[in-house]
């Protein structure tokens, strides 16, 4: 679980900067690049995780910070035992209140 | 989006000097270091708006630039706005000049903060009556006024 975590993070940022791109040019040529690289990461990630994230993008983020000890996707504070277990690897990093994808 | 809570008069820039794109950037972020609690760390930033801007252009058609970061750097959400009414020369890979720049600045926990304002900033770049309202400002808070009653 924790290795596919900062490749479903470049892919949140890719996909947020192809947002952008189109917002800014509409169709053109930059936007397509942007579109293949998001494919090509696209692939590198396991079917449910990925199933995961897009569920969880339909409302926001998928995958979001920590700050002091705080969700920021719900801004609920993680309890310090489970953000342990997750940092120790005996627990995987995923928000134990919205469920999204926590970066430690 | 109204763009009213975004805009105010110490965050317009009349007049950008032309340069590097780097020293374009520099003077957009003047005002956000004089406040002082928007940005963290001014290098950092810049060069995260650097890094983003050779991801893809931010540059419009019409050369109306909105170059913009997700940065650990960045505070809080922060928009500032530059006017060179003659053009300057923004993105060197680009033929057209920029009149009005439009920095934004996001915080790196809320990386999808400004996506509201970037629409509403690209409609307002689409409409030629506003933006030459907006460069015949003589002062920032002209340019507030032209801004903050756009309902785009």
């Amino acid at each position: 679980m924790s290795e596919v975590i900062p490749l479903l993070e470049k892919l949140q940022n890719l996909e947020i900067t192809l947002n952008e791109a189109e917002i800014l040019h509409g169709d053109r040529p930059e936007v397509d690049d942007l579109k293949k690289k998001c494919q090509d990461i696209r692939r590198q990630i396991d079917t449910d995780a990925l199933a995961r994230y897009d569920r969880l993008s339909r409302h926001g983020l998928s995958v979001v910070k920590i700050i002091n000890d705080m969700c920021m996707g719900c801004h609920m504070i993680i309890p310090k035992g489970d953000l342990n277990r997750m940092t120790s690897g005996k627990e995987d990093a995923i928000c134990p209140n919205c469920g999204r994808y926590l970066i430690l | 989006m109204k763009l009213k809570p975004f805009v105010s008069a110490d965050k317009v820039v009349l007049n950008l000097e032309s340069g590097s794109q780097g020293d374009i950037l520099k003077q957009l972020m003047l005002p956000l270091v004089k406040v002082g609690n928007m940005i963290a760390n001014e290098e950092e930033f810049l060069s995260d708006l650097i890094t983003r801007e050779n991801e893809v252009t931010t540059v419009m058609e019409n050369g109306i630039a909105f170059p913009h970061a997700r940065s650990e750097a960045v505070n809080r959400l922060c928009l500032v706005v530059g006017l060179a009414p003659d053009g300057i020369q923004f993105s060197p890979e680009k033929g057209n000049t920029s009149k009005v720049i439009f920095l934004i600045g996001v915080p790196s926990f809320a990386p999808t903060a400004h996506i509201p304002i970037l629409q509403s900033l690209a409609t307002f770049a689409k409409d030629e009556v506003r933006l030459e309202k907006l460069l015949a400002a003589k002062t920032p808070a002209q340019a507030v006024k032209v801004l903050a009653t756009y309902k785009g």
